[in-house]
């Protein structure tokens, strides 16, 4: 009994030495890191002039306010005009423009995303500006006729995304380019939001 | 555990001083891709893992407390990446009906790294808290005041997932001894 719980004790010890070998740092990944963090920082005048000018908090709420009203606008004026979904469960909405007008001054645009599934039950929006799921946005269906909508702010660029129906199907925006370079090998939606 | 004995460093990278956050990258680097390869058991979401931590140290550095100690922050973002990075493949492998990305700790068993995948397969036995709590103790040589900043959890629920971690081990080493 003895011996068996020395041999465990040496062996749970081979195994600790044999998990702390550091695996070899590879210099591209590092380099990888460091592409992706260069300019993500304001420029020291910016973060200068964002100290000096500290918006009140009755002004964040107003920009706010103007944001949702802005894509509430827009919503009805995309949304309402297209005819009613078919009746399959994903139909396609007409196509429209994605881009909007900036509103906010930290450089994000307000970007609305449209699905039209009649069958749904909900729909999510998942993309590389939300960690592919991590907090995923949930589009809403307010007038309840099968058009689901939500608008997000999002930073000028390349975005890729798509939406999960049901929180299980994986389903790209038919209105829009597919991206060629597809997340886990499945294809997503592109927008290019632009100022 | 290894210490990061110059904190002007850490002032630097925070001022903007990208330099000073690639000296931080150089340093941690392999010990991140370490804990999330135990972590995840894939190199491939490993590296995934780690970039996006020190990306998200970056962003977060202005608001970090220079009082406090790097290397549990650190570890902390780092490891909810990990645990988003498993939520992800979750949902990913169970969407994907024809996925040809199987997991690396099940494809291998033959590759090179023979003695990796045997550890993986080893680690692959713990819960995943047990597996967390375990190797920063016994691996990343934390201790459990940094573990519970690095995990959330209290200190006695620590120890606990480390003895049960030792435990669940030994039961394996010892089925195998016994085969």
């Amino acid at each position: 009994m003895h011996n068996e719980h020395d041999f465990l004790e040496e062996e749970l010890g081979a195994v600790v030495r044999r998990l702390r070998a550091t695996p070899a740092s590879d210099p591209r990944a590092r380099a990888a890191i460091l592409a992706r963090v260069r300019g993500r920082r304001p420029a020291p005048w910016r973060a200068a002039l964002a100290m000096a000018w500290q918006p009140s908090i009755p002004f964040l709420a107003a920009a706010s306010l103007a944001v949702v009203a802005l894509g509430a606008g827009y919503a009805a004026r995309v949304l309402v005009e297209p005819g009613r979904p078919g009746p399959s469960v994903l139909a396609v909405a007409e196509p429209s423009d994605l881009t909007l007008v900036p509103v906010v001054d930290d450089g994000r645009v307000p970007v609305q995303f449209v699905l039209s599934a009649s069958a749904a039950g909900s729909v999510s929006l998942v993309g590389d500006f939300n960690g592919w799921g991590e907090a995923p946005a949930v589009l809403q269906d307010p007038t309840r006729s099968g058009v689901w909508e939500v608008t997000l702010l999002l930073s000028p660029g390349r975005h890729t995304y798509a939406f999960l129906v049901n929180d299980s199907i994986w389903t790209i925006d038919p209105r829009v380019a597919t991206s060629a370079d597809a997340e886990y090998g499945r294809p997503s939606s592109v927008v290019l939001v632009t100022k | 555990m290894e210490h990061l004995n110059d904190p002007d460093t850490i002032r630097r990278a925070k001022a903007g001083d990208e330099r000073a956050f690639g000296s931080l990258v150089d340093q941690y680097h392999a010990r991140c891709v370490r804990f999330a390869q135990q972590m995840l058991l894939s190199a491939e979401d490993a590296e995934e893992a780690v970039q996006d931590a020190f990306v998200r140290v970056y962003d977060a550095l202005p608001r970090f407390d220079v009082t406090l100690r790097f290397e549990p922050w650190l570890f902390r973002i780092l490891a909810n990446r990990c645990r988003t990075m498993r939520v992800r493949r979750r949902r990913h492998d169970a969407m994907v009906v024809f996925s040809d990305s199987t997991p690396d700790i099940a494809v291998s068993a033959q590759g090179e790294d023979a003695a990796r995948q045997e550890l993986w397969l080893l680690l692959d036995a713990l819960p995943v808290e047990q597996r967390e709590a375990f190797l920063l103790h016994h691996v990343e040589g934390m201790g459990y005041e940094d573990m519970a900043t690095v995990t959330g959890a209290g200190v006695s629920a620590l120890k606990m997932r480390v003895k049960r971690a030792c435990d669940v081990l030994r039961a394996r080493m010892l089925e195998a001894n016994r085969a």
